[in-house]
């Protein structure tokens, strides 16, 4: 379960980046957490995972205060960056050692837990090579590995599907689903609309970095009216893409 | 296998630093660049054994001159002494990029690891990094001492023991003092500048202290001090042991009897041991919070004037001039490249200016120094040319002139330009800025032996045209292979083995034409030798340039 309570985020003393944000994810739930660019969903996510310290609020990760107690909270999570964070002049098999051996994962469990996700993924004949070798797709994969290795309770995944092949997407989205059924947490932020309508439980909307909507889809669609979620969000987040004039494109210079 | 999460970590870091998994996978399983595998130690023997002699040399005469002054333990205190403040130096950008602008934090603030683990695993890779500092400057002195004064077995484990730590003082007076400052000042814009710029206002610091108390130990105003001091040589040590403590603890323990020694020895080794714990506190209280505040990515922004759009994009510029720019951009706002290639292009002359600024009341090293020179005067543009050539050629610019671009070199190959154009823009960026070393060699030797103006042109020029040489065969070799992918921008430049391939080439080319020049003396005028530097450097610049269009080319048409 990820709590986070009157989290607040000022960069600089005046760049308020993250404004109260206040909200439950339950156990067995995958929340969908969208907002446009620069809305604050990546800032929240770091404060979510100890790479940002927030200004105030708290954030408690099973019921741990991570600013209290860091270890404990960050053994709860895999956490996925939207950008693969992997050391890429080592093996992808050294790679998920060490992750392995950080979270205290004994040598029977990483090997029938990586063996699968190995083949799940598609990753099996690469993992001897150097991650320099791989493409981004191939480092998503290695780094979701990594993140899943030692069976955390938490996914916190930021823009997971990005770089990934429709099968490994599928993969991801089918494991996703599991992991929530089994009583788990899964916290991801997507711009990919159908994703977050197909599979999420709830979303959040964030936009200017205060939460403008919680709660799932067909709430959001009994307050705003029967329309596609593409168009809800542009609502919410107040877009101005209907009126957007392309004219200038066809110009000759 | 199953293993301790610090072993493991320190392992990963350690592989990830030096790259050996992706070298072996290269090397032994893909059979690829095998001759490069093969090179490396090629020329760490010849390096050896072109520096061997010469060295042995110096050690000789300095060893038989304290020795009969009775102060042979300044021999080991000079070699740790100036181990440690180049370790200084060299390692305080180290620490910084390492510990500060890693993108293996991003991954390692995110585990269950506690600051004080990542502290000591991130330390104990640099400090494998600075041992080749040690392994130059201080183990060659300490085995000699040990084999000319057929040294006690209580000696060689001292020895071992003082090699090993001899890194660790600088590395960690470094951290603790930029860890609580960094996270005092909390810099707003520009971090990475600032931090880097904190980080050399420490060095600067650092050196000028050490610079006024080697002045205040090593001046004696009249020839009885003097005497005094050559009387009670336990007196010139306890000196050392203001300019760098260490230093003294470990003479000391090198050279005191028995017993004593072996006290001093665990006093040598209690000190070290505690000012590493007090880097950990240190660490425990600040890193994370030092890191995170580092990694606040923000934009301070502000609605554009009226207008304003109109003034950033109102005017064109041809493209070779946006090209020039672009070079210039990059290279002064990455810290890491704008603090080295500054450093290394300046620092040299520097040295010369304060030797040439102090030679007439200095300590009584540089006086001698000095006057060494000035026997040669007839011979101060040949030198002067020699000495411009090295600042001006080992600047760890051209060597990286390709390796900074880093992943960036892809960007460089999308746009419209002849690799030709951007090799012409890349050199003549670099060449300006290595203009920097002649020029200040040509002030300081001004100075020193109040030369003529046609001599500072001579000078000037003549190291151009030499360094202009030097600099394009160090093209060369980063074009035929530069490091490209790199995750912290440290590495792009001192930890790169191009640099590493450059350094015997300059000093061979520098020191080798000083001592032909040297042992013609007689029979060659300094008319003759300055015509021929001038001379090697058109005729190497003009064979060299058919090989740097060729690689560069090359390079561009790779595959990546």
């Amino acid at each position: 379960m990820v709590e986070l309570n009157g989290l607040n985020k000022v960069y600089a003393g005046s760049v308020h980046a993250v404004k109260d944000v206040s909200l439950q994810v339950q156990k067995g739930e995958i929340f969908g957490f969208l907002g446009p660019n620069g809305a604050g969903k990546s800032t929240t996510i770091k404060m979510i995972v100890g790479l940002l310290k927030p200004t105030n609020g708290i954030v408690r990760i099973n019921g741990v205060d991570l600013a209290t107690d860091p270890i404990s909270a960050k053994k709860e999570i895999g956490y996925i960056a939207d950008e693969p964070l992997v050391m890429e002049k080592v093996t992808g098999a050294e790679y998920l050692n060490f992750i392995a051996d950080v979270f205290g994962v004994s040598a029977k469990a990483r090997t029938d837990r990586v063996t699968r996700l190995l083949q799940h993924f598609k990753l099996t004949n690469a993992v001897r090579d150097p991650i320099s070798t791989y493409s981004h797709g191939m480092r998503q994969k290695i780094a979701l590995i990594g993140a899943l290795i030692h069976n955390p309770r938490l996914w916190i995944l930021d823009e997971p599907i990005v770089g990934l092949d429709p099968e490994s997407a599928f993969v991801l989205k089918q494991m996703m689903r599991r992991h929530a059924d089994s009583g788990n947490t899964v916290f991801f932020s997507t711009h990919v609309m159908e994703i977050a309508e197909k599979i999420c439980d709830r979303i959040g909307i964030i936009h200017r970095g205060s939460l403008q909507f919680v709660g799932s889809v067909d709430e959001l669609r009994k307050a705003r009216g029967d329309k596609s979620l593409e168009k809800l969000f542009f609502e919410v987040t107040d877009s101005e893409t209907q009126t957007m004039d392309f004219s200038f494109l066809d110009s000759a210079e | 296998m199953k293993r301790k999460p610090w072993i493991s970590l320190f392992l990963i870091l350690l592989n990830e630093h030096y790259g050996l998994s992706k070298k072996r996978y290269f090397y032994f399983e893909k059979k690829q660049r095998l001759w490069e595998f093969a090179l490396i130690p090629i020329v760490i023997v010849a390096m050896v054994a072109s520096l061997a002699p010469l060295y042995r040399i110096i050690m000789t005469g300095m060893l038989e001159q304290y020795t009969m002054m009775g102060m042979e333990a300044l021999f080991l205190s000079n070699a740790y002494m100036l181990a440690g403040i180049f370790g200084f130096f060299l390692g305080i950008f180290m620490i910084v990029s390492t510990f500060f602008f890693s993108k293996d934090m991003n991954l390692l603030s995110t585990l269950p690891m506690k600051p004080w683990q990542i502290i000591s695993a991130k330390t104990c890779v640099v400090l494998m990094d600075q041992m080749i500092i040690s392994l130059a400057l201080l183990l060659p002195p300490l085995i000699y001492f040990g084999v000319s004064t057929n040294a006690s077995p209580l000696y060689w484990v001292s020895a071992v023991v003082v090699f090993l730590c001899s890194q660790i003082f600088p590395i960690a007076i470094s951290m603790i003092v930029i860890l609580p400052l960094a996270h005092k000042i909390r810099f707003n814009r520009y971090k990475d500048f600032m931090v880097f710029f904190l980080a050399t206002v420490v060095v600067i610091a650092v050196l000028a202290f050490q610079y006024v108390m080697m002045q205040s130990a090593g001046t004696y105003e009249t020839t009885e001090a003097m005497l005094e001091a050559m009387a009670n040589p336990e007196l010139l040590v306890n000196r050392i042991s203001m300019v760098y403590p260490p230093a003294f603890l470990a003479t000391k323990a090198l050279t005191a009897p028995a017993i004593q020694g072996l006290g001093w020895l665990l006093i040598f080794l209690g000190a070290h041991i505690g000012l590493f714990l007090i880097l950990l506190g240190f660490g425990n209280r600040f890193y994370l919070q030092v890191y995170s505040d580092l990694q606040e990515k923000y934009a301070q922004r502000s609605v554009l004037k009226e207008g304003e759009l109109s003034l950033r994009f109102g005017a064109q510029k041809p493209p070779i001039t946006a090209l020039w720019q672009r070079e210039w951009r990059y290279f002064l706002r990455e810290p890491s490249f704008a603090f080295n290639g500054l450093g290394a292009v300046v620092i040299f002359p520097i040295l010369i200016l304060v030797m040439a600024a102090a030679g007439s009341r200095g300590s009584n090293e540089i006086r001698a120094l000095t006057e060494m020179i000035h026997e040669f005067s007839q011979f101060t543009v040949p030198i002067g040319i020699l000495l411009g050539t090295l600042p001006g050629a080992m600047n760890s610019l051209s060597s990286s002139l390709f390796s900074r671009e880093g992943k960036m070199l892809k960007e460089l190959r999308v746009l419209p330009f002849t690799p030709i154009q951007i090799l012409k823009v890349k050199l003549a960026q670099i060449l300006s800025l290595s203009m920097i070393g002649p020029i200040m060699t040509g002030v300081a030797m001004y100075i020193l032996f109040r030369i003529n103006f046609g001599e500072i042109l001579a000078i000037v020029f003549g190291s151009a045209v030499c360094m202009t040489f030097l600099n394009l065969v160090q093209v060369v070799i980063d074009a035929i292979r530069p490091v490209l992918d790199w995750d912290n921008p440290h590495k792009a430049m001192k930890a790169n083995l191009n640099v590493a391939f450059s350094i015997p080439i300059i000093f061979g080319f520098c020191f080798g034409l000083g001592f032909l020049g040297f042992l013609l003396r007689d029979v060659l005028p300094p008319m003759g030798m300055t015509a021929i530097l001038f001379l090697v450097g058109i005729f190497g610049s003009w064979i060299t340039w058919p090989a740097v269009v060729k690689r560069t080319t090359a390079l561009f048409a790779r595959d990546q």
